[in-house]
């Protein structure tokens, strides 16, 4: 099993760094997620042992009955959306520059997605049932069946897709790695790195590239069905809900994306991997998906607001002049100041790009892309159509630290992962020279 | 090289012919028949009947219920005794019927909660009705469309053969998506333990757990034996009547021949088997 014939090239070894060191920082972010993720077992444990009543402050009478937790995983399933997409679609449309930060792309599905189960578990009135539950006597009809299919397809093809686009890599580490050269060899199955090999992994994943973003689009749908389909709820009740929440998952996806890669890049100084020309390309994307958002925000809000039956009227006016108006108006507000930072940075002064201003933009899009999934949310459950008084809600501290633990979960899962597997794909033998700009 | 891909054929090849052979197995009993459980012969006997005595759904029963708002004079004795024979906990509030104390001439009106009529009671039995006040008792409404049973993702809650919309305790995963698609906000979730003093719990009705959604059942315990549903029985009025709406000799048919009467929320698409009907406002002082 000697794979390699070659000395490792200066990137290669560059890249396998962070798998044979380790900084103090590494264990200061690792204490820190650890922290953060025991808050999560924390309110899971409450909650198990008195009631969701005891960490959820439920409304009175009826009012809120899905709350922050309900916001958390569309926002989670939001994020996961991009990462095997980003990947899939830099390979169906052959584009080589985003190479460098698919598998950062691809974790973020892949470690999201279980973030997204884990606040499911949370939020869901008997965790040990529900899963077995809904396997035994699943419904055809109910969108959280079609939740539960489309999402464990989804984390399955990533696995699959990770795992390949990642069996030449083991081949390669094994012999440069000696701590984990036994796991990659296993992980390897054979695989040599020969020429038809390599061809025949790239046609693979060529077309699980392609069954996946149907999937992926699916997966969203489905969240969008989640609301959009009862007729009794103001606010909700909407053809138009699965393609926003389609389009609202690309952008928080995408600006989580430029975030966590230029923290990686900055941590590990691999600015000559993964390229500023690289982040500036998502950023030039993210911008104009922003700006389809706030298109399509306006078009929904102009729909609601203009002769709404009560119903409607009613969640409307909490919303823009309401108890929920402190919230909307500042999301508003930074949505359009962020996609101005990303359009001026990235477009108009294009000659000036700075990379903290798109970072910036994007760190602002994500929080109101939180901002707005808690508007989806909240606002349609507080007004009952009988004459019940309407309730109020106010998320918990426990809710929040719950939310803190899965973003704990998701760190933790990165570090683990750099610790143990190459973060970016080793490079080709031949193409060595090209990479970095 | 050529080895490798015939093995990859094979294998595909393999596994698909296993996969239909499970599916085969799934669907048609194959290799090992056993009997169907669920028989289609009626009366059907339903094991997860919410009140655990495996009761008999005969679909020759489709129940409903009619309101009349006219005579409903606001005491809350439906709401009081719903509550002592469903063993509804105090965490659960509104309890599964809610009675709303409206103006003339106006719909919407707060109204004091459970808990504070516990406490004062400013609209009991002997305060009401109030002078220029109406009273409307909604509950569960057993429609025929329910929205509820179509979103369940593990049929926790169940049309059945005579007409009630149930819950299996047992499926349900609390997920709440139901308590969401009720436009009649008819549904309760179990936010907190019930506590019950064992003295007053009834033994024909279970005792809900931690973390499952429930609703008025038309008190299935004692419809399916014959008898009528609690509130029907308390109503010092007569407010409210209960029958098999199939027979068209029976005391609601009777009733909305001879009446106008109207469902809530219409609009919804739902079906309901509540009507309202107005009698004359037997007590309203103009």
């Amino acid at each position: 099993m000697t794979m390699i014939r070659r000395r490792p090239d200066k990137v290669t070894q560059d890249l396998l760094r962070p798998l044979l060191t380790t900084g103090k920082a590494f264990n200061f972010i690792a204490a820190l997620a650890l922290v953060m993720f025991s808050l999560y077992v924390y309110a899971f444990y409450l909650q198990f042992i008195h009631g969701h009543g005891f960490t959820t402050r439920q409304s009175t009478p009826v009012g809120a009955v899905w709350g922050l937790y309900a916001a958390i995983i569309v926002f989670f399933i939001g994020i996961s959306h991009v990462g095997i997409g980003v990947s899939a679609a830099a390979r169906l449309l052959n584009l080589e520059y985003l190479r460098p930060l698919t598998r950062i792309a691809e974790l973020l599905t892949l470690f999201c997605l279980p973030a997204a189960v884990l606040m499911i578990t949370l939020d869901i009135g008997r965790p040990e049932k529900f899963v077995l539950n809904v396997m035994r006597y699943g419904r055809i009809t109910a969108p959280f069946c079609w939740s539960a299919t489309v999402i464990s397809v989804y984390l399955f093809a990533s696995m699959i897709y990770l795992y390949l686009s990642m069996r030449r890599d083991f081949a390669v580490a094994a012999d440069l790695v000696p701590k984990w050269g036994r796991l990659y060899r296993l992980l390897a199955l054979g695989y040599t790195d020969t020429k038809e090999e390599r061809e025949l992994h790239e046609r693979t994943l060529w077309w699980l590239a392609l069954v996946l973003i149907p999937i992926m689009v699916s997966v969203h749908s489905v969240y969008g069905f989640v609301f959009g389909l009862h007729g009794g709820r103001p606010g909700w009740f909407n053809p138009f809900m699965a393609p926003f929440f389609v389009l609202g998952a690309i952008i928080n996806g995408f600006a989580t994306l430029i975030v966590v890669v230029v923290i990686i890049r900055k941590v590990f100084q691999w600015e000559q991997y993964l390229s500023i020309q690289t982040i500036r390309n998502l950023g030039r994307f993210l911008c104009w998906m922003t700006l389809l958002y706030i298109y399509f925000t306006l078009a929904e809000y102009i729909t609601y607001s203009y002769t709404p039956p009560a119903g409607e009227a009613y969640v409307i006016q909490t919303v823009l002049v309401g108890e929920f108006s402190p919230i909307f108006w500042p999301a508003m507000a930074a949505l359009i100041i962020g996609f101005l930072l990303l359009l001026l940075n990235q477009t108009v002064f294009h000659s000036q790009f700075t990379l903290w201003i798109t970072v910036a933009g994007a760190t602002l899009i994500n929080v109101v892309l939180f901002a707005t999934r808690y508007l989806i949310v909240i606002p349609s459950l507080l007004r009952p159509l009988l004459p019940f008084p309407s309730g109020t809600y106010t998320p918990t501290l426990y809710e929040w630290g719950a939310f803190l633990g899965a973003i704990g979960f998701v760190i933790g899962a990165y570090l683990v992962f750099f610790k143990i597997f190459p973060a970016v794909e080793l490079p080709l033998p031949g193409e060595v020279e090209g990479k970095g700009s | 090289m050529a080895m490798k891909r015939i093995g990859r054929r094979e294998f595909i090849k393999y596994t698909g012919r296993s996969m239909t052979l499970l599916l085969l197995g799934k669907y048609t009993n194959f290799p090992f028949p056993t009997p169907s459980t669920e028989a289609a012969s009626v009366p059907q006997v339903k094991k997860e009947c919410a009140d655990g005595l495996a009761t008999v759904a005969d679909s020759r029963n489709r129940f409903g219920m009619v309101i009349d708002v006219g005579a409903c004079i606001g005491c809350r004795r439906c709401m009081w005794a719903c509550k002592k024979e469903n063993n509804i906990p105090d965490v659960i509030s509104p309890a599964w019927i809610e009675v709303f104390e409206l103006p003339l001439g106006e719909s919407v009106a707060s109204h004091p909660s459970l808990r504070e009529l516990k406490a004062g009671a400013t609209t009991s039995y002997t305060e009401s009705p109030k002078e220029g006040k109406w009273y409307l008792a909604v509950q569960c409404n057993h429609c025929d469309n329910p929205s509820c049973v179509k979103v369940c993702p593990t049929g926790a809650t169940y049309k059945d053969n005579d007409g009630l919309v149930l819950m299996n305790y047992d499926k349900c995963i609390g997920c709440r998506i139901c308590v969401v698609a009720c436009p009649y906000s008819a549904r309760r979730f179990n936010w907190l333990e019930a506590k019950l003093p064992p003295e007053e719990v009834n033994p024909l009705v279970p005792v809900r757990f931690l973390g499952v959604v429930e609703k008025c059942t038309f008190c299935v315990h004692r419809v399916r034996k014959g008898k009528l549903p609690h509130c029907v029985e308390v109503c010092p009025v007569r407010a409210r009547h209960f029958g098999n709406l199939k027979d068209s000799k029976g005391e609601i048919g009777k009733i909305l021949k001879a009446n106008l009467s109207f469902q809530l929320l219409e609009e919804a698409n739902t079906h309901p088997n509540i009507w309202y009907i107005t009698r004359g406002r037997k007590w309203v002082k103009q």
